[in-house]
């Protein structure tokens, strides 16, 4: 897990507004707030789909369901007053430290769960789906730099993803390691559903 | 991915080491007519034995196509339909010279592009296959890709 603490300054549109918008109506508008973060960013990989271990026959056909797994939302938060930095803002100045494409707020992972039918030609198979992705968990403090902005300071917490990371496979527990994915998201797939004394969790490194 | 940027990817591809690029069917095409195809592999340049493909399955009679990617490096799959018919997609893994394992997936007409990292192990050949719903248009396959 890589933690890094970095400064980024977004150039914003000053906004001004008669009442005070919610959050809601300002998410994608800029502030007057010409924010500075300070950021705290942590990623992680986790598993978005995990299918149930399958007996597949010789010949047989699986029917991947793609069951989504402790599904996430992307979702930004902050402290602050009308002129606190939008989401659209905040997440912006995350991608520009990252250069991950982040998902928008409001996706949900279990949108992401892909179907499929496998075909296993030579031999019979143990056999489990999984979709895996890359988190990315920011705290951050911000303070507007704009000529009377203010409250001029904040702090907020993005929870995203790396939508370049979105990663499936498929996991044979009757085979060896060799012959299985070697992902993160299939290690994490593996320790869940393969049983211990399975060729795939005993050739375990 | 862009009708551009795809088309860019796809002149690249054929520009660098392709190993066969397969066009069927006619200039002048009729209602009907089977869908071209348009393949070809090359070396990965970021993954030693690697090799990168594509398939693009065409409409002749008004350019609408469909067609899958395969890039070796990061192991990632594009799938794409800008068509408006409902299209299969098929990856075919190789042990040795027989098929061990093949994927299944099936797109809607003009249905969003899906990309994804499929997590395989190393060194295997791959196949991709891309089919109109109405098997008289044809095929598209690629045999060139390896993990």
């Amino acid at each position: 897990m890589a933690v890094t603490t970095a400064s980024v300054v977004v150039a914003a549109t000053a906004c001004s507004s008669g009442s005070s918008p919610t959050r809601a109506d300002r998410a994608e508008r800029a502030s007057s707030c010409a924010p500075v973060f300070d950021w705290d960013i942590a990623r992680s990989w986790r598993l978005i789909t995990l299918d149930d271990l399958v007996k597949v026959g010789r010949g047989g056909t699986l029917k991947i369901k793609a069951k989504p797994y402790e599904p996430l939302t992307s979702a930004v938060s902050v402290t602050g007053g009308r002129n606190a930095p939008t989401d659209s803002e905040v997440l912006k100045a995350l991608h520009a430290r990252t250069g991950a494409p982040l998902a928008a707020p409001g996706t949900s992972t279990s949108g992401l769960a892909r179907r499929a039918d496998v075909t296993f030609r030579e031999k019979a198979a143990e056999a489990v789906y999984f979709q895996g992705l890359r988190t990315v968990t920011a705290t951050y403090r911000y303070r507007c730099t704009a000529k009377g902005a203010g409250p001029d300071r904040g702090t907020g917490r993005v929870t995203t993803w790396d939508q370049e990371s979105v990663t499936f496979g498929l996991l044979d527990c009757l085979a060896p390691r060799r012959e299985n994915p070697d992902s993160v998201p299939a290690e994490l797939a593996l320790g869940k559903r393969c049983p211990r004394d399975s060729p795939a969790a005993l050739s375990r490194p | 991915m862009s009708h551009l940027a795809r088309r860019a990817l796809i002149t690249v591809a054929a520009m660098s080491a392709v190993t066969a690029t397969t066009v069927t069917g006619t200039a002048q095409a009729v209602d009907g007519d089977q869908w071209t195809c348009h393949h070809a592999s090359s070396a990965s340049p970021n993954d030693k034995g690697g090799r990168d493909s594509y398939v693009t399955h065409v409409n002749p009679d008004n350019g609408q196509r469909a067609g899958m990617n395969f890039t070796a490096s990061s192991e990632k799959v594009l799938q794409w339909n800008d068509s408006k018919d409902n299209v299969d997609f098929y990856a075919n893994f190789y042990s040795g010279n027989r098929i061990v394992l093949t994927w299944h997936w099936n797109m809607d007409g003009h249905e969003k592009d899906l990309t994804h990292d499929f997590d395989r192990p190393e060194g295997q050949k791959v196949q991709l296959e891309v089919t109109h719903w109405q098997p008289s248009k044809g095929g598209c396959m690629d045999k060139g890709g390896v993990t």
